[in-house]
């Protein structure tokens, strides 16, 4: 039974990325779609999708969406193939980051002739928008689904064929332009770019990394079914594989520590603050979020995982506090310097935008509904959710005030509904309401 | 919204009367603006029942369709409307200035209409028109496409940001006060001027009354209200029917001015109040950047203009892939810089920004003035460095890139630090430009201590996105490769296209 | 349990016609299903139009005659020949196989009109379809019937085609314009909401035989005039969203219950009609009765509900933030009047310990504004 559960994702998973680099190397498609939920390995499949294409005599590009992710990605390429020549085609302003300084075969070049001799050149989508000539057989897109249709057009000319690689159930691009006069068209600039490519190819492979790698057991099913409704995934890991535990008992026994451990023990936890309609930048809510972090940095807690089977201590670095506004992780911020806990700044504070693609062991979410008095569609949005909800490998846990389920079950719903148009899924309604289910399982009043 | 405009609405509340909301108005106003208050039938696609129309308020002509479903009226309302704004339009042809490729019209015409329903019923008006055929079995006045062409420019244009070749006066209106009522009633043009200058003799609170009842204020359109519709227009629009059937000249003479009249009743009201308006606009200053922007109109014009003489075609029923991502790059430069412009003129809007974190100003508590570092290609430049105490909740990181309004133009900074300092925050700032070339920073370029000064972030210069050429929309972008003139410029059923039911 | 809610809602209509829920009615739940006082008059049954005149303050929604007779005129031109046009537009512009065609008309019933005759013949050839034994393949107006808390609510679709894809598909006939591919989306919302009524009546009938609810599609088809001509077009909507959020609408209808329970004892929004139908109660009185009723007033009522009048006069006199809409609203988190905004402010008032942090930013935006004002706008 265990040996069952142990072997299928790893196999479930390999057989995905055969499948995708068959597909590829197999010619006939002019691009491949990948859909990968949170943590279902995308950058690992974007570092061996690079290394076949090398091998059989390409010189593939990649089109990242920011510069941390180009960084990213060219530590792991550097890693893997260390003998492969790397490009990062880079902005005039741009610095390297210290790790990608000391990395020896990688070259950081201003345009496509400083980087001749790479066989692999990655940057990010703007900074390829402004090469003007040159053609490469593949491109790997990553991130796809967060790469505007409008900025594909811009990149398209580079490349003969794209593998698009990405999560199709995070935030949507958007714009601050308010027009409908693009509404219903195959090719709305506003559209992610994957979504518009399919509109105008038919009969393109996608294909669905079916194991996340990142996610707790407690967390898989509860993100699949309420994000990924219709194509699901399972986690990669078996239950107990991750731990968390304190290295302190607690001293003060506040709610705090109860709520912690219920996010040890469970995977989960809802920290409800009183029934209040608040403006966002509420401090209640805003220290509350800051002091569970302090207070977790205070206790000291032990992770175990499948990499440090014997217990890692967490630091800051593998906390992240997760907001729906930019003014609320200013607030955060300051807030966390008045935890009183000198490591407490070092927690990583963000809005879902910019948490997209990243991970950490534990994170701590401001629900994006909390102390409201009506749900808006910017805060209702499913893919903001689940950017928020499965950034974690151990645990997760949302402030939130007390109402949110009253909020939900007297939403009006007053969306323009438009012809010919398929509505998007998941709704944020539904996403909502799942997570909400899931939470309340998990509540601590405060 | 912002908490302070939020704060001027419930001032507008509390005092019954409109706060303003911004020191200046930041849309241009023509001396000579042509005002349009158009009226569709209802139920009809888009079926244009009558037009006040004229560039004076003692000037306006009424138009009528006595029988909107009769495609010929139709077309004859079209044409004669059209003539007056294509004569309107051609008179900004002329005085063109400066030479070559980039010579302009300097001036262009601006069309107010009351609300956004006007702008909707012209975008239709305009997309009516703009295909049809001058020959064959449906033929139309040549000044019909024309008209449909140039309505249709006029519409795009408004789409972006700080134009004002065409407008809503209650768009202008609520940009500049702020009333004590929702957004939904600010769209009403009695119920906005009801707080913000309410008829003579009568109080807010009458006047908005009034503003919500059709008998006393007819709608300002497009549609006309419903009790109207029933009581006197469909009557009306029978006894001319009936005389025309019956061929009785006399009669359908005595209909015709009838329906005149009723009309006239209901779109005069709106006709005097739109006037009353752009009186009371022109009283609120203009801000200073308002004239780049209507410079930019001004090319945006002068280039339409040349294409139309050039027999261009038909704007498109829907943009191609690469029309539509190159006009959403206009639309998102043009928002952006519309909003720092705004801010940076008005003090107002820069408060706005302060209040959300996103500016700041306060008093200059530190200068080093004569700082220097040296650049990478070994100079010498003068980088002098402000500290500024501000009351502000600021919200903006290191390394933020600023304006000022405060100092002579060109000024640049960049933000060095942020910390708190009690209940106030220190800002310190690098001055990066706008000091002149010497070594050292020329007089009153450079801030100094005890100066209040206020900065918001530059939103910078961002290339234009370079998209493939029209003629080549690559496949991620366009169906099946192969398939011909996809969306041709003109429908093949133009010419036989109807307008509603002939009866 | 059922009996004294339902006794309760017949005292609170009390001497009026019980009017029942339409498809146009069910639509408007999703508007605003926080109001507890629409909730009440719609559950019911009352006269919300009447009770919102006789209160003082008229609906503001009237319909005009030419939209009326253009809508009836253009249904009339789609179904002419036995559907010819439509049948033309579902293969051609659709693009859909449609094997048999045979119509089907459900309006009255060898001349009889009553809803209940016409909702059981519907049934029967309805079901005889879904069973693969009927004929029609177009049923023009069947009579559907949905019980709604309780009650039944009849409901009328223009038109529902079967065997599209094998399923039964709602036909929406509009007389507002597709333009370019795209019509005004708060005419389409309207039409897709009363559409999932009929989704979900339809559905709830072939349930009750054990059919499975994906007999019935969730994508509308919606045929309206083209352009600017009277000849139509079609489009597919998706009304899978809608579907599900009409539905929970329904539920919560049958919780009207507890809504119930809280209503002080006698409380009527009784007219009082005279046999000439005239109403004789007094207004205060009925004003009185409603103003019991906890109503969330939205600047949006003013599009949907029949009360919005009545309703803003109400949030006015309480210097309600609801006046000014939810964008206004948002920024006060919990403060819930005008006065007390301005009372914050300007420091007149003490903010409790909940309001600490709302009121110092209400200073500070208030010392901004007053700065400004000093300035005349004019620096
Ligand atoms: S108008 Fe009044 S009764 Fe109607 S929904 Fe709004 S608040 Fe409720």
């Amino acid at each position: 039974m265990k040996t069952d559960t142990d072997a299928t994702p790893a196999a479930a998973a390999a057989a995905a990325t055969d499948a995708i680099l068959t597909d590829m190397a197999d010619g006939s498609h002019r691009a491949l779609v990948v859909d990968s939920p949170p943590g279902a390995g995308k950058s690992t499949l974007v570092v061996r999708a690079a290394q076949e294409l090398t091998a059989g005599g390409e010189r593939p590009i990649i089109v990242a969406q920011t510069n941390s992710q180009v960084d990213d990605l060219i530590e792991r390429l550097a890693a893997a193939h260390p003998d492969t020549a790397i490009g990062r085609l880079s902005a005039t302003d741009y610095v390297a980051t210290p790790a990608l300084g000391a990395l020896t075969n990688t070259t950081v070049g201003r345009a496509l002739g400083d980087l001749s001799g790479c066989r692999i050149i990655v940057g990010t989508a703007a900074k390829w928008a402004t090469v003007r000539d040159g053609t490469f057989g593949w491109a790997i897109l990553d991130e796809s689904y967060q790469m505007r249709s409008d900025m594909l057009l811009q990149v398209v000319e580079r490349f003969d064929r794209g593998l698009f690689v990405g999560d199709p159930g995070q935030l949507d691009p958007f714009t601050i332009v308010g027009t409908e006069r693009w509404i219903g068209l195959p090719h709305d600039p506003t559209q992610n770019g994957v979504t518009v490519m399919l509109e105008h190819n038919r009969g393109i492979p996608v294909h669905r990394l079916p194991v996340s790698w990142r996610l707790p057991t407690s967390a898989a099913p509860t993100i699949s079914q309420a994000f990924y409704p219709f194509t699901g995934f399972t986690a990669g890991t078996s239950e107990g594989t991750r731990a968390l535990e304190f290295n302190t008992t607690a001293f003060g026994n506040t709610d705090l520590d109860e709520t912690l451990a219920m996010a040890f023990a469970t995977g989960w936890a809802l920290h409800e603050l009183p029934r209040r309609h608040v403006p966002r930048t509420d401090t209640e809510t805003i220290q509350t979020a800051a002091n569970l972090a302090g207070r977790l940095l205070d206790r000291g807690a032990l992770a175990t995982c499948e990499r440090h089977q014997n217990g890692r201590p967490l630091g800051a670095g593998d906390i992240a506090i997760g907001v729906a506004h930019r003014d609320q992780a200013d607030l955060v911020r300051a807030a966390l310097t008045r935890t009183g806990n000198p490591n407490a700044p070092g927690v990583a504070v963000d809005t879902a935008n910019r948490l997209q693609g990243r991970e950490y062991e534990v994170v701590i979410v401001i629900h994006p509904l909390s102390g409201r008095r009506d749900a808006t569609a910017f805060h209702l949005e499913a893919g903001r959710l689940c950017v928020l909800t499965s950034r974690h490998r151990q645990a997760c846990i949302v402030v939130a005030r007390e109402g949110i389920a009253d909020l939900l079950d007297s939403h009006p719903s007053t969306d323009p509904v438009h012809l010919s148009v398929r509505a998007k899924f998941p709704d944020g309604w539904e996403a909502n309401h799942v997570m909400l289910a899931k939470l309340a399982l998990h509540r601590v009043a405060a | 919204m912002s908490m302070l405009s939020a704060l001027a609405h419930v001032q507008a509340t509390e005092s019954m009367q409109a706060v303003p909301l911004t020191a200046f108005r930041h849309r241009r106003l023509s001396s000579r603006p042509l005002v349009i208050i158009p009226l569709v039938m209802a139920g009809e696609a888009g079926a244009p029942l009558a037009a006040m129309v004229g560039s004076a308020r003692r000037k306006g002509t009424l138009l009528v369709v006595a029988q909107p479903r009769n495609r010929d009226q139709r077309f004859a309302f079209a044409a004669s409307l059209g003539r007056t704004v294509i004569d309107y339009i051609d008179s900004f042809r002329q005085g063109r200035r400066g030479g070559g490729g980039h010579s302009r019209y300097p001036d262009t015409p601006q069309i107010l209409v009351p609300n956004h329903g006007g702008i909707k019923a012209l975008a239709d008006l305009g997309r009516m028109c703009r295909f049809r055929s001058t020959s064959g079995p449906h033929a139309v006045p040549d000044v019909v496409p024309e008209f449909g062409m140039w309505l249709t420019f006029l519409v795009d244009r408004a789409e972006q940001a700080g134009t004002s070749m065409l407008l809503p006066v209650t768009g202008i209106l609520a940009e500049h006060w702020a009333t004590g009522q929702s957004t939904l009633e600010d769209q009403n043009l009695a119920s906005l001027m009801a707080w913000i200058a309410p008829p003579a003799g009568l109080s807010v609170e009458q006047a908005m009354a009034d503003a919500e009842n059709p008998d006393v204020c007819p709608p300002a359109g497009p549609a006309t209200s419903p009790e109207f519709d029933n009581r006197d227009l469909a009557p009306a629009i029978k006894r001319f029917d009936t005389a025309r059937t019956l061929g009785d000249l006399r009669a359908l003479a005595a209909a015709e001015s009838d329906l005149r009249e009723l009309i006239a009743g209901q779109i005069q009201p709106t006709w005097r109040m739109t006037w009353e308006a752009i009186a009371l606009l022109r009283s609120v200053p203009e801000a200073p950047r308002t004239i780049k922007r209507f410079e930019r109109d001004c090319a945006a014009f002068t280039s339409y203009s040349d294409y139309r003489d050039s027999g261009g075609l038909p704007q498109r029923k829907r943009d191609t892939a690469i029309g539509a991502a190159q006009r959403l790059g206009w639309l998102e430069r043009a928002l952006a810089e519309f909003e720092s412009d705004m801010a940076f003129d008005d003090p107002f809007v820069l408060a706005d920004r302060r209040s959300a974190g996103e500016a700041f100003a306060g008093t200059v508590v530190e200068a080093e003035p004569s700082r220097t570092v040296t650049t990478a290609s070994n100079r010498r430049v003068p980088r002098p460095r402000v500290t500024i105490r501000t009351q502000d909740p600021v919200r903006l990181a290191a390394d933020t890139k600023l304006l000022s309004p405060s100092m002579p133009s060109g000024h640049k900074a960049v933000i060095v630090s942020v910390l708190p300092d009690g209940d106030a925050t220190l800002v310190t700032v690098e001055v990066t430009g706008g000091m002149g070339r010497a070594r050292v920073p020329a007089r009153g370029s450079v801030p100094v201590p005890d100066q209040r000064i206020a900065y918001l972030p530059d939103p910078g210069w961002r290339p234009a996105p370079q998209f493939p050429g029209s003629d080549r929309t690559p496949w991620t972008h366009s169906a099946t490769a192969g398939e011909t003139g996809a969306d041709p410029a003109a429908p093949e059923d133009a010419a036989a296209e109807e307008w509603g039911n002939e009866d | 349990m059922k009996a004294p809610v339902d006794d309760r809602l017949d005292a609170l209509r009390g001497s009026a016609k019980r009017l029942d829920y339409s498809a146009r009615s069910l639509a408007a739940l999703e508007n605003n299903p926080r109001c507890t006082l629409r909730a009440l008059l719609d559950a019911s049954g009352s006269d919300k139009a009447a009770i919102a005149a006789h209160a003082g303050h008229p609906s503001p929604f009237g319909q005009s005659a030419f939209a009326l007779a253009r809508g009836n005129v253009f249904e009339t031109m789609v179904k002419d020949n036995g559907c010819a046009e439509l049948l033309r537009l579902l293969r051609e512009t659709l693009q859909l196989t449609l094997p048999e065609v045979g119509y089907e008309d459900l309006n009255d019933i060898g001349g009889d009109g009553r809803a209940e005759v016409r909702h059981d013949r519907t049934k029967q050839v309805l079901l005889q379809a879904a069973r693969g034994n009927g004929g029609g393949t177009l049923f023009d107006h069947p009579m559907l019937c949905l019980p709604v808390g309780g009650h039944k609510a009849f409901l009328e679709p223009d038109l529902v085609a079967f065997r599209i894809g094998g399923r039964f598909h709602v036909v929406e006939i509009k007389s507002f314009p597709i333009i370019d591919g795209q019509a005004d989306p708060t005419q389409v919302r309207a039409a897709t909401t009363q559409a999932c009524a009929y989704i979900i009546a339809l559905r709830n009938l072939l349930a009750r035989v054990g059919i499975d609810k994906q007999a019935v599609s969730d994508t509308i088809v919606l045929v309206a005039p083209k352009d600017f001509t009277n000849r139509p077009t079609a489009a597919f909507v998706d009304a899978r969203k809608q579907v599900a959020a009409l539905s929970r609408q329904l539920a919560r209808i049958e919780r009207i219950g507890d809504l119930v329970d809280l209503l002080p004892e006698g409380l009527t929004f009784d007219l009082g009609l005279d046999k000439d139908k005239r109403a004789r109660r007094p207004a205060e009185e009925l004003a009185e009765a409603l103003d019991q009723v906890p109503a969330t007033y939205r600047p949006d009522c003013l599009n949907h509900c029949e009360m919005a009048f009545y309703c803003r006069s109400r949030a006015r006199a309480d210097s309600s933030l609801d006046v000014l809409g939810p964008a206004v609203r948002e920024q006060f988190g919990g403060i819930d009047t005008t006065t007390m905004v301005l009372g914050l402010a300007q420091g007149r008032l003490t903010p409790t310990q909940d309001q600490v942090e709302m009121a110092a930013a209400l200073r500070h935006a208030a010392r901004l504004r007053a700065e400004l004002n000093v300035l005349g706008g004019a620096e």
